[in-house]
C-alpha cells in the first residue's frame, strides 16, 4: 500500500515534480502489487462465496430431510390445504425452527458436502474422467448433474464424440458380435445406462455409444430415416430439389398416379396436371380444367371445388419452388412440355397474355407470404437458365445481402 | 462480479430450480421444500433479531458510498503508520465498519472489535459483508439481494412473496436435475448454420424463459410447421429431459424451410442471413406483425434484439442538421477499411508488430463522422443546392442483446471472397461511446479524445460502477472456418460463467482464452444489468 494514489500521482508529475527513476521504480512496484492483489482478491472471494452458498444451501436441505423424515414417521393425518410443517428439530450444521433453516457454525466447516436442493443427493465433487478427475465412490447414489468433462474425444458429459461412419448393416451385426463376445470376459458396455451390471456398478452418464446415429421420421412421409441424411431426404420429399427435370418426373409420376386428373397429387409447384389425352385440341377452352386445384385453390377468384376435400384449417404456406418463381417481376415460370398439344396451349396463352402487363413482383416475396400468382399467362418466358448456385437477390426476402457465407 | 438479472452466480447457475407442475399431491413432500437459510450465520441473525433496520440502513449508505460515490472516498482511510494519523488512499481492498464510520485496512479490522465491539463490516470493492465472530464472509440472503442491486431501490416489488413460494410448493416438482438445456444439435446434411443460431437463441436467457414461461403455446398454435413451436419443443425437451446426447431438430428445419424459399434445400446457407430469417419469423409467429418493427412491436424477438440507429447529417455551410431514425435488429460492422488501414501502417512502420484490429474499433468507425461529397447530399436548408456534409450514426437504442455482424464475406462483380483479419472482442463491452447520447452531449476536444474519461460528462469518478457507462457482456461467439462457398461453422456460448464449444452434436467445455481467440463471425453481447 503505498501513499499516493495514482490521481495525486498524476498531478504530480504534471506540475514538474522531480522524482528520481529509483522512486518511480518503487512506486510502480507498490502500485503494480496492490492491483494484482485486488484482482486476485475479486476473484477468491466469488469462488468462496459461490462455494459458500452450496455448502448453505446443503446444510439447510441435510436438516429439511431430517425434520421431514421426522414427520413421516408421525401418522397424523396430512389435511388437503395446510400440511403441517414438520416440528423443530438440529443437527450440527444447522437447525430447523419450524419454519425457517438457521445456520449454526460456518457451512465451509460443517458441511462437507454438497447436496443437490432438488434430488437431495450428494453431487460429485470432480469430473469422472479427464482432466482433474477423481474415481467416483460408486457405493453411493449421486445426483445426475455430474461436473463438467474435460477429456479430448470426449464431450462434457464424458461421452464419446458421435463418430459420423455410418455403417453397413453387416458392419453393425460384427460390432455387436465382438461387444458381446467382449461382455462375456468383461462387465460393462460403453456408455452403458444401467448403473447396476452384474457385478460393479457404473456412473450414470447418460448418452449413447459413439456409433449411434439416431432414426427420426420425416413429418411428410413417415418413413423412419437416419438424422444425417435427413435434409437430403425432406428436400426430396417436400419437392424442392432444384432439378426441373426431377420435378417434372414427379409431377408425372403423381399425375398418372391420380388417374390425370391432378387432384390433390399434384406437387406444389407445379401448374399442371398431366395433359389428359382426351382433351387434344381442345385448346383454351379446356385449360382451366387442367389448372391444378392447388394453384386454383389460392386464387379467389374461381369458384370452382375440385379442392382436394380435406382442406385443414391451418394456413398453408404458400410454397413456390426456387427455380419456378421467376425472375425479376415474380411471376410463375412453368416450362411445358414440348409436345404437340402443350404446342397449342403454349400459343393460346401467348396470344391472351401479350396486352396483359406482367405482375408486379420485383421481389416482394415476403417470407411466407402469399406470392400473387398469375395463373394463365406466365408460361411463356423465354426459358432463363437459372444457375441453382446463386442465390436470387429477389427472391430472398430479408436482407439486403452484401455479406453471404455459404456453409453447413 | 454479479450482476442483477442477468447472469446468475457461478455455480449456482446449475442448481437453479426449475419446476415442473405437478397436478397430483399437495402435501408437502421431499422435494417441494426450499433449501435456503434463512439468515447468513448465526450472528446476523442476533443483529437482525436486535437492530434489523439500523443495520439495514447503514450497509445501504455504505453500498452507495462504494457505488455511486466516487471510490476515493470509499477506499482513504487513516493511517496508523508513523502514528500520525493522515488519510491515505489505498488500492487494496478496505473495511468499512457497519455501525460506526470507521474505514480500516484488514490488520485495524481484526483488533476493531475489540476496541469497539462491533462485529461486521464490508469490503470496500463489491461490498461482501465480512463477520468478525465467525472470522469469515457471510452471505445473507437479505443483505445480498441489497448488495446485488448496489444500494438502488428496486422499483418492482420481490417476486417471491409467501404466496407465491406457497403455490410453487404445492404445485410442482423439480424437473430432472441434468436438464439444464445443454445439448448438441445433430448436423441433418449441411445443417449447421442453423445448429448455431439455435445454440444461440437457446442460451438467450430472453427467449429461453419465454418459452419456458409457455409464452408460444403449441396446442393453442394452429399454423402448420410452426418454427414458433419447433422452438418451444427443443427448449422443453432440453430442460426436461435427462439424455444427454444431440437432437435432431426436425420440425425446426422443416418450418425453416416451408418458411422461407431462399434458405430451403440441401445447400450451405449464411448464419447471418439465417438469423435474419428466423428472428422475423418468430416475430411474425409470436405476435409482431409485418407492418410493426422496432420497439413498437411487442413481440418477445423486437423486445429482446430490436434497437434503433440514427443517422444524422450535418451541412458543412448551414449546419443543418438532419436526423432519421432506423430500426435495426444488428450492427454490421465493415471490417475492409480496417484492414487496409492496418495495413499501410504497417508498411508505413517497416514491420512492426502487427496488433490486431479491436472490435471497438470497428464500432468507432461505424458511429465515426464520415464526410459526404456534395454530389450526394443536397441540403434543403440552402436552398435546395448541393453541398458538403457530414454524416454520422449513432445507437439512439440498445437492445438487451446486441447481436455484431462482421462483414467477413465480400462480392465485388469479379470474384467474392473471405476476410480471415482476426477481430479482437473483449468480454465486457462498453456501449455508451457509440450512443446517440454520448455522441451529442461530449465535447470533442483533443484532449478528451485521448483521455476517453473525461470525455464522458457527469463521470461519476467511482472504479465500481462508472457512470456513465452501459457495459454489454459477450454472451455468445459464431465462428465460420473454412472457405466462402464451402465451410463449417461453430458456437460458443456462455452458460452462467462456463464457455462451451457447439460443434454439431459435440458440447465441450472450454476456457474463456480459447473463446476470445476464436476468429468471430457473429457476436452477441447481453447487457449487464437491467433496471429493474
Amino acid at each position: 500500500m503505498f501513499e499516493d494514489g495514482p490521481a495525486e500521482l498524476e498531478d504530480l508529475l504534471k506540475s514538474g515534480v522531480q522524482i528520481s527513476p529509483a522512486t518511480l521504480d518503487e512506486v510502480t512496484k507498490h502500485i503494480f502489487e496492490d492491483v494484482l492483489y485486488d484482482v486476485m482478491s475479486s476473484i477468491a472471494l466469488s469462488c468462496h462465496r459461490s462455494e459458500k452458498l452450496l455448502r448453505m444451501s446443503s446444510a439447510a436441505t441435510q436438516v429439511e430431510s431430517l425434520a421431514v423424515a421426522q414427520l413421516d414417521s408421525q401418522p397424523s393425518a396430512k389435511t388437503a390445504h395446510a400440511p403441517p410443517l414438520p416440528p423443530p428439530i438440529s443437527n450440527d450444521a444447522a437447525s430447523w425452527d419450524g419454519q425457517r433453516v438457521h445456520l449454526k457454525g460456518n457451512p465451509l466447516k460443517t458441511t462437507t458436502e454438497i447436496i443437490c436442493p432438488h434430488c437431495k443427493l450428494p453431487r460429485l465433487k470432480y469430473p469422472a474422467s479427464g482432466k482433474g478427475a477423481q474415481a467416483p465412490d460408486l457405493t453411493k447414489e449421486y445426483c445426475n448433474l455430474h461436473p463438467w468433462v474435460q477429456r479430448p474425444g470426449h464431450d462434457v458429459y464424458g461421452n464419446l464424440f458421435p463418430t459420423d461412419m455410418a455403417k453397413s448393416k453387416k458392419e453393425r451385426e460384427l460390432q455387436k458380435q465382438q461387444l458381446k463376445n467382449a461382455d462375456k470376459e468383461s462387465v460393462g458396455t460403453p456408455g452403458s445406462q444401467d448403473t447396476d451390471m452384474t457385478g460393479e456398478p457404473k456412473l450414470n452418464t447418460g448418452g449413447k455409444p459413439a456409433h449411434y446415429i439416431p432414426w427420426h421420421t420425416c413429418p411428410n412421409c413417415k418413413r423412419s430415416l437416419l438424422i444425417t441424411r435427413f435434409a437430403q431426404h425432406l428436400e426430396k420429399c417436400l419437392g424442392i430439389n432444384g432439378r426441373q427435370s426431377s420435378r417434372n418426373a414427379m409431377a408425372k409420376l403423381t399425375g398418372q398416379n391420380g388417374n390425370g386428373s391432378g387432384m390433390g397429387n399434384t406437387p406444389l409447384g407445379s401448374r399442371m396436371g398431366t395433359p389428359v389425352p382426351a382433351s387434344q385440341g381442345s385448346g383454351a377452352g379446356a385449360k382451366d380444367k387442367r389448372i391444378s386445384p392447388v394453384k386454383r385453390g389460392g386464387d379467389d377468384d374461381d369458384g370452382d371445388d375440385n379442392e382436394t376435400p380435406e382442406k385443414k384449417k391451418k394456413k398453408k404456406s404458400s410454397y413456390v419452388k426456387k427455380a419456378d418463381r421467376g425472375g425479376k417481376d415474380g411471376t410463375l415460370k412453368v416450362k411445358l412440355k414440348t409436345s404437340k398439344e402443350s404446342q397449342e396451349k403454349e400459343a393460346a396463352i401467348a396470344a391472351k397474355r401479350l396486352p396483359r402487363p406482367a405482375e408486379s413482383g420485383s421481389g416482394v416475396s415476403k417470407a411466407g407470404g402469399e406470392g400473387k400468382r398469375d395463373r394463365d399467362g406466365d408460361a411463356d418466358e423465354s426459358p432463363r437458365k437459372k444457375l441453382k448456385l446463386t442465390l436470387s437477390k429477389e427472391d430472398s426476402s430479408l436482407s439486403e445481402i452484401g455479406s453471404n457465407g455459404l456453409s453447413g | 462480479m454479479d450482476s442483477i438479472a442477468v447472469k446468475p452466480p457461478s455455480g449456482a447457475a446449475l442448481a437453479s430450480p426449475k419446476v415442473t407442475k405437478n397436478a397430483k399431491t399437495a402435501a408437502v413432500t421431499l422435494n417441494s421444500m426450499e433449501s435456503s437459510v434463512a439468515f447468513g450465520c448465526e450472528h446476523v441473525r442476533e443483529l437482525f433479531e436486535e437492530a434489523k433496520k439500523p443495520a439495514i440502513r447503514n450497509y445501504i449508505q455504505i453500498l452507495q458510498a462504494i457505488h455511486d460515490k466516487p471510490s476515493i472516498i470509499a477506499q482513504t482511510h487513516r493511517s496508523t503508520a508513523n502514528g500520525d494519523g493522515r488519510s491515505v488512499v489505498s488500492l487494496r481492498p478496505l473495511y468499512l465498519c457497519l455501525q460506526c464510520p470507521d474505514v480500516m485496512t484488514e490488520e485495524v479490522r481484526d483488533g476493531h472489535v475489540e476496541v469497539k465491539g462491533h462485529g461486521f463490516s464490508v469490503e470496500s470493492r463489491e461490498g461482501y459483508l465480512y463477520c468478525h465472530p465467525c472470522a469469515d464472509y457471510v452471505y445473507d440472503p437479505a443483505l445480498e439481494t441489497l448488495r446485488l442491486q448496489k444500494g438502488k431501490k428496486r422499483k418492482h416489488e420481490e417476486m417471491n412473496s409467501p404466496d407465491n413460494s406457497q403455490l410453487i410448493r404445492h404445485n410442482s416438482t423439480f424437473v430432472p436435475c441434468r436438464a439444464i438445456g445443454l445439448r448438441g444439435l445433430y448436423n441433418m446434411g449441411q445443417t449447421c448454420f442453423m445448429s448455431v443460431i439455435l445454440q444461440t437463441l437457446l442460451h438467450n436467457p430472453f427467449v429461453r424463459n419465454f418459452y419456458l414461461a409457455e409464452g408460444h403455446k403449441p396446442a393453442d398454435c394452429e399454423k402448420e410447421a410452426c418454427v414458433s413451436c419447433a422452438m418451444d419443443e427443443i427448449i422443453i425437451e432440453f430442460h426436461s429431459v435427462e439424455k444427454t446426447e444431440g437432437y435432431g431438430a426436425v420440425s425446426m428445419l422443416l418450418g425453416s424451410w416451408m418458411a422461407a424459399q431462399a434458405l430451403a434445400g440441401y445447400q450451405q446457407q449464411d448464419a447471418h442471413e439465417y438469423m435474419q430469417f428466423i428472428l422475423n419469423t418468430l416475430h411474425l409467429e409470436n405476435g409482431g406483425s409485418t407492418d410493426s418493427h422496432g420497439s413498437d412491436c411487442a413481440c418477445i424477438i423486437h423486445q429482446t434484439f430490436a434497437g434503433m440507429l440514427q443517422s444524422t447529417v450535418t451541412c458543412d455551410k448551414c449546419r443543418n442538421v438532419t436526423t432519421a431514425l432506423d430500426p435495426v435488429m444488428d450492427l454490421s460492422l465493415d471490417l475492409r477499411s480496417q484492414a487496409k488501414k492496418r495495413k499501410l501502417q504497417q508498411n508505413g512502420d517497416g514491420g512492426e508488430k502487427d496488433f490486431a484490429i479491436d472490435i471497438r474499433d470497428c464500432l468507432d468507425r461505424f458511429t465515426g463522422r464520415e464526410r459526404l461529397a456534395a454530389a450526394e447530399y443536397t441540403c434543403g436548408n440552402c436552398g435546395g443546392e448541393q453541398q458538403n456534409a457530414t454524416k454520422q450514426l449513432s445507437i439512439k437504442r440498445l437492445p438487451p442483446v446486441l447481436p455484431i455482424h462482421l462483414k467477413r464475406f465480400e462480392h465485388s462483380k469479379s470474384s467474392s471472397s473471405k476476410l480471415e483479419t482476426k477481430i479482437k472482442f473483449p468480454l465486457t463491452l462498453d456501449m455508451y461511446p457509440y450512443t446517440t447520447h454520448c455522441k451529442t452531449t461530449a465535447p470533442t476536444t483533443k484532449a478528451s479524445l485521448k483521455n476517453p474519461s473525461l470525455s464522458k460528462p457527469n463521470s461519476n469518478q467511482n472504479i465500481n460502477s462508472p457512470y456513465p457507462s452501459l457495459y454489454y457482456e459477450l454472451s455468445s461467439v459464431v465462428v465460420h472456418k473454412g472457405k466462402i462457398d464451402s465451410g463449417h461453422y461453430v458456437s460458443y456460448s456462455r452458460e452462467g460463467n462456463d464457455w462451451f464449444l457447439f460443434d454439431d452434436s459435440k458440447v465441450v467445455l472450454v476456457p474463456e482464452s480459447e473463446v476470445l481467440a476464436a476468429n468471430a463471425y457473429l457476436l452477441f453481447y447481453m447487457v449487464g444489468a437491467l433496471e429493474v
